[in-house]
């Protein structure tokens, strides 16, 4: 290199470079329409508040925090007993269950709400049965757990969202050097001591990043709440909005909901403040498995089926069960244009936040700034709120840049072009970007948070810019990551309704709008085609993704 | 090849300074040494020159041309700096083979440049590792294979991070004699960082001794054994005895301490009569029946090479003090036995004050 | 054996596949712009159920339709995109009433408007017109609810018919509707109270959909319900859903209020937004919207009342009896639905559990 060649450049520290200023412009183009509600929050809302004081906010906060405490407590047992079941156990099966734990995060809560209520509500016919043998006449003569409760909210919500926790641990379990464990183990401690003191601690940011995400997505949720008439605070925030016609009022409530969650991260954050978790060692040998016998098997086995049971197996046969009786009435003849709706929409929408993710995630690591850390978490709090919101959000940016572009164009060149982007699907594509950032940001920064800052080094001192670090070092060594983003994003937009709806084009129909139509119009079993193509459509690709995890721990061959 | 110097440079995380108002320089073609205990801001150093971390104050220049300077808003990034880096952890990159770590920093490696890596490859014994992927490496390999990696662009400097301090001994000194040696044979400037005074000896054309984010004496490993400045210096780069007297005449080069005037080499400069400290390495003793030193053995290690004797000498108001000496390994003595000995002025120096700190 | 690592290559062959999917992407939801006459409407109505009409609509007129189909967000996204909508469709005066005082209606003088919708389900001033009436009525079980022992809405609050009363829940726009009609009529208070006798009455918390409430009856959870007339006639013609027809064979329709007010009605309704483009073709199209056909189709196919005079109810509904719908302005209901929501909240009405 010829040394004469250096350009005098600014330090890093004294200028806003392509990264800073990208990481930042992108945060407040994502955050853009959160902050449109933040705006909404600051307007007058009457004496709404005196009245939802008096009367329902405290149980909507008590049903809130209930709904979050037991869909957390459940998600985070069951994602993370499972995934280290199957990671480091043997026992039959294991091959199979390690993927289809996965399945149920292809099903729409809502739809698995339908279902459950269907079965097990008095009409239904658990309880009918139960009658019959008993020879039971009324709901007064015996007790039956009701569904549409908080009780039945949290077990539907737990089935749909376990995935979450299981993915990132199992990402997490699988990624741990084993060295730890069995410096654990020549301690003194038991496999089970070992999991506990060691496995779970060092796995910690991945069970965090997922517990907020099924959080978040508990506190987002607006179908299954209504549907079992639990009143959480998103219930609220809907009736405030539109039965009592106070969007400012509504915002208010989604904007105390928000702090909540921006509450919880950081004082989780704030726990963990000087730890940090690299792979330090870069010898992996194969990991252990114990091969499990007798009870210990039944109970592996039986862990691992319950949830793919009661969250994939039964609700998919219902609905498989539906779907074949009313195969006439449902498949429409623009069935395929709708399927394929879905598909592109969900493969833009998880190639963008993907994209945005790495971006924040990364711009983020190269400057360990504290207000780019911010606002990249600023960001990714969208999926914490109600999608209808979230929407409403969208709209009000994209309606004034719309406005603005019309406006112009006209006057100049007298064109007129319509509502370029609330008119076609970009609006929507911009609102998925803003609530699914979470999952692909999410996961993306763990991975990072698992790559030592040496490499960055390495590769810096070997010539390579940042951007070329990112492509060459990082990208590949993320690929897993990267791939569990995309699909997560991708699952979770083909079962996004609230968005969907309110920001979509004229004359555009999606799986889930289709089934929400019917399903509006009380038409589960008609739905039911759409429900399933949903849950397929989220199948293939789930099945890839845990295939993908075994191969992405560090060395597990090319 | 480039000279290196950094001038004046200041680092602190938050409200701790790692370093303070460091200089240093390492001549073109040098191996230099900063030797340190854990902690002390050393690969903060190498951090900053390599560009990985910002720096907040100071100069760093290499071959005169200036490469991070915040005071007139200078920071080339770490790529264009051209300075080989070899990490502590090495950072190999886990999804690329051998080979492909090796060549990362090439662009387009021509079909000449790639024989020179094979023939260094074949030189370091990793050749036959060439499609391996890190992960089935063992440390010493991997070790080798993160040097070429570092030095496959041919940088203009090298910078190691405690580089052998992941391998056991018996192939620490292998590896090092192999790193050296191609160090040396490609005449790379290098500064090396490592809490390992043999280590640093071993290696360095120049040590400098770093404490508290402060250079405390820099040299060559003689000088730095030989005359280290501070009693720190003199423990850090091996074992040493320190004792407090009055400088008795400059002319006659000795110190008058109680247990009686001892021959020293450097005198620093200091006028009759003034308070001084010494330094004697155990190196300086010689058993002498009619020597004018008489102690009581009270540990013996044999170590192969030598023997080492903690003795104890009372001085003349009965007060013990005990002294630890490195003599020849044919000696055949006894705890409690009373030797008689003199000391040879080679290996002592004057320190300075350690009350001065 | 000494190649460059592929990953650059993959990298451009995945952002290259991502911009041939955005592009494609974009021009899926691209609506046409040439020069052909359309309408662009926002419907709270499912598609299924308007697309005949639209359809019909097309070929009499020549126009195209645009559809979106959506429930909550649609008055923001009017605000928010001005003349992407010519029309709105509605269930509910509700929202009408909503958008109405939101400023992004304007008024529309149609002689056919004015001759086909009778004025008591119309603007005075032509900001919004009913297409369809649907009564809020009372489902009473034929196996233990006498014809004649529940004449009122009033009398749901009478302690007789403790633990015997379902509804779904108070806060689902049907309600609140019901509840704000019965607060325009009595004043709070009163209201108030009833709500709460209405509350204490109640056989399960308040839940699912007003067929649920037909399901419950029939399973015997309880023997009276609030429910819309026309989800009677869909239930007892459900070709393919035997349990819901024997759902509909539970039950029987009961007109509240004949002697005084009469029953509580909503409209499905449709207005012409402030910013439309195509004006006239919003105007054409709720024209009609009124006329014999589509008011026929809707008669038919949704078991609703046509407004327009002379068009048959469908005969199942024909068999329910003619009956006197409550006449009151209803954007005077729609005033109240604030008042009767925060009622709903006041007597807890959703947080019934029956050991209360």
């Amino acid at each position: 290199m010829n040394i004469e060649a250096f350009p005098r450049r600014l330090a890093k520290r004294f200028q806003l470079d392509f990264w800073t200023s990208g990481t930042l412009l992108l945060a407040f183009f994502i955050a853009a329409p959160l902050l449109a509600v933040s705006i909404f929050s600051l307007q007058p809302s009457g004496d709404i508040w005196h009245h939802l004081l008096t009367t329902v906010l405290s149980r909507y906060v008590m049903t809130t925090m209930g709904l979050m405490v037991g869909v957390g407590i459940g998600t985070l047992l069951i994602g993370t007993a499972t995934a280290w079941l199957v990671t480091l156990c043997r026992f039959p099966g294991r091959r199979i269950v390690e993927w289809a734990l996965l399945l149920p995060m292809a099903m729409p809560t809502y739809v698995v709400a339908y279902v459950y209520t269907d079965v097990f509500e008095f009409a239904g016919p658990v309880q009918t049965l139960s009658r019959n043998i008993f020879g039971w006449e009324s709901s007064r003569d015996y007790w039956f757990p009701e569904i549409r409760s908080l009780g039945g909210a949290i077990f539907v919500m737990t089935l749909t969202l376990y995935p979450y926790v299981y993915l990132l641990a199992r990402v997490a379990f699988v990624q741990q050097s084993v060295c730890i464990l069995e410096v654990s183990r020549t301690l003194g401690k038991t496999a089970w001591q070992s999991f506990i003191s060691i496995a779970l601690p060092s796995a910690r940011p991945s069970l965090v990043i997922g517990v907020s995400l099924v959080l978040m997505e508990a506190l987002n949720d607006f179908g299954t709440v209504d549907f079992f008439a639990v009143e959480t605070l998103t219930a609220g925030i809907f009736d405030v909005w539109l039965n009592m016609n106070n969007l400012s009022g509504a915002a208010q409530l989604a904007v105390i909901a928000l702090c909540f969650v921006l509450l919880l991260l950081w004082a989780e954050r704030k726990s963990r403040t000087n730890q940090r978790y690299f792979n330090t060692s870069t010898k992996y040998q194969a990991l252990p498995s114990y091969q499990l016998r007798g009870i210990k098997m039944l109970g592996a086995v039986l862990t691992c089926l319950l949830p793919i049971g009661f969250g994939f197996i039964l609700p998919s046969s219902i609905l498989g069960y539906y779907a074949w009786n009313y195969y006439e009435e449902s498949i429409s003849h623009d069935f395929y244009s709708i399927l394929s709706n879905s598909l592109v929409l969900s493969s833009l929408s998880a190639t963008l936040s993907v994209l945005a993710g790495i971006f924040l995630a990364y711009g983020v690591r190269l400057q360990e700034n504290p207000l780019l850390k911010s606002a990249a978490r600023l960001a990714s709090v969208g999926y914490a709120v109600p999608g209808a919101v979230l929407a409403v959000g969208v709209l009000i940016p994209m309606g004034k840049i719309d406005v603005f572009i019309q406006g112009f164009l006209n006057n100049i060149f007298g064109i007129s072009t319509g509502l370029l982007f609330s008119g076609t699907i970009a609006a929507v594509t911009y609102g998925y970007l803003t609530r699914f950032l979470a999952l692909s940001y999410g996961t993306m920064e763990a991975s990072l948070m698992r790559v030592t800052p040496n490499m960055d080094g390495a590769a810096r001192t070997l010539g390579l810019g940042p951007g070329k670090t990112l492509k060459r070092i990082h990208l590949p060594m993320l690929r897993g990551g990267i791939l569990a983003a995309a699909i997560l994003v991708f699952v979770d937009t083909m079962k996004e309704l609230p968005m969907t709806i309110i920001l979509r084009p004229f004359n555009f129909e999606t799986l889930a709008t289709q089934v929400h139509q019917l399903a509006t119009d009380e038409l589960l079993e008609e739905s039911a085609l759409g429900s399933l193509s949903i849950v397929a459509a989220g199948l293939l690709p789930v099945i890839y993704l845990s295939r993908t995890i075994r191969g992405t721990r560090p060395g597990a061959g090319k | 090849m480039a000279k290196l110097d950094i001038e004046n440079i200041s680092h602190s995380y938050g409200t701790k300074e790692v370093i303070e108002n460091l200089s240093l320089t390492v001549e073109e073609g040098q191996v230099a040494c900063l030797l340190g205990p854990s902690g002390c801001g050393k690969t903060t150093l190498l951090r900053l020159v390599a560009g990985l971390t910002s720096l907040q104050a100071g100069r760093i220049r290499l071959d005169q041309i200036v490469i991070s300077e915040p005071a007139s808003r200078i920071e080339i990034p770490p790529e264009k700096r051209n300075v080989g880096f070899m990490f502590q952890d090495y950072a190999l990159f886990p999804h690329l083979d051998v080979l492909h770590n090796i060549t990362f920093g090439l662009n387009n490696p021509s079909p000449e440049k790639l024989a020179e890596i094979q023939r260094a490859m074949i030189q370091m014994d990793i050749v036959e590792l060439t499609d391996a992927y890190p992960h089935t490496l063992s440390g010493g390999q991997q070790q080798r294979v993160a040097l070429l990696r570092a030095l496959a662009p041919l940088p203009r400097l090298l910078l190691l991070d405690e580089p052998f301090a992941g391998l056991d001994i018996n192939l620490r000194v292998q590896v090092r004699e192999d790193t050296l040696g191609l160090i040396k044979q490609m005449g790379v400037t290098t500064l090396m960082v490592t809490h390992d005074p043999q280590e640093a000896m071993y290696m360095a054309d120049h040590i400098l001794i770093m404490r508290d984010g402060k250079v405390e004496q820099g040299g060559s490993p003689r000088e730095i054994y030989q005359f280290p400045a501070t009693e720190f210096a003199a423990r850090f780069v091996g074992q040493t005895n320190i004792l407090q007297g009055i400088v008795l005449s400059a002319g006659y080069d000795e110190v008058m301490t109680s247990i009686g005037p001892v021959p020293c080499l450097s005198m620093r400069d200091l006028e009759f009569g003034t308070d001084a400290f010494i330094s004697i390495r155990p190196e300086s003793f010689e058993i002498d029946p009619d020597g004018p030193f008489g102690a009581k053995v009270c540990a013996i290690r044999y170590v192969g090479q030598s023997i080492l004797l903690e003795v104890e000498i009372i001085d003349e108001i009965g007060k013990g003090h005990r002294l630890k000496m490195r003599v020849h390994p044919n000696l055949r003595v006894d705890v409690g036995e009373e030797i008689r000995f003199c000391i040879m002025p080679d290996f002592v120096t004057v320190i300075e004050d350690p009350l001065d700190d | 054996m000494f190649a460059v690592p592929n990953g650059a290559k993959r990298v451009r062959l995945y952002l290259g596949i991502a911009m041939i999917v955005m592009v494609a992407a974009l021009t899926l939801g691209k609506t046409t712009a040439s020069a052909e006459e359309v309408v662009n409407l926002y419907s709270y109505r499912q598609p299924f159920l308007i697309k005949p009409i639209l359809k019909g609509f097309t070929e009499k007129t020549g126009i195209k339709t645009n559809v979106v189909f959506a429930k909550k967000g649609m008055l923001e996204k009017i605000k928010a995109t001005p003349g992407a909508a010519d029309a709105v469709l509605t269930v509910d005066i509700g929202r009408l009433h909503d958008m109405d005082e939101a400023g992004l209606l304007q008024p529309v003088q149609s002689k056919v408007l004015e001759q086909n919708i009778p004025s008591p389900y119309r603007h005075p001033k032509g900001h919004w017109f009913g297409l369809t009436l649907r009564g809020r009525v009372i489902y009473a079980s034929k196996m233990r609810v006498k014809p004649g022992a529940i004449t009122r809405y009033e009398d749901l609050a009478d302690p007789k018919w403790k633990g015997k009363i379902c509804t779904r829940s108070g806060k689902h726009v049907y309600n609140v509707s019901l509840f704000a009609s019965i607060v325009a009529h009595s004043g709070e208070a009163k209201a108030k109270k009833w709500l709460m006798g209405l509350k204490s009455n109640l056989a399960r918390k308040p839940q699912g959909n007003d067929r649920a409430q037909a399901k419950a009856i029939h399973s015997g959870e309880c023997d009276l319900a609030l429910a819309n007339t026309y989800y009677m006639a869909k239930m007892a013609t459900n070709k393919k859903k035997k349990v819901q027809r024997e759902w509909a064979k539970a039950v029987y329709i009961v007109f509240p209020n004949q002697k005084d007010r009469g029953t509580h009605v909503n409209i499905s309704g449709a207005a012409v937004t402030k910013h439309a483009k195509n004006r006239g073709n919003a105007v054409r199209l709720i024209e009609f919207l009124s006329g014999e056909y589509a008011q026929k189709l809707y008669a038919d196919q949704n078991y609703e009342y046509p407004l327009k005079k002379g068009v048959k109810t469908h005969p199942l509904v024909d068999s329910w009896g003619k009956f006197k719908a409550d006449t009151i302005n209803l954007a005077k209901v729609a005033n109240k639905r604030a008042t009767a929501s925060k009622l709903a909240d006041q007597v807890d009405y959703n947080n019934f559990r029956p050991s209360n």
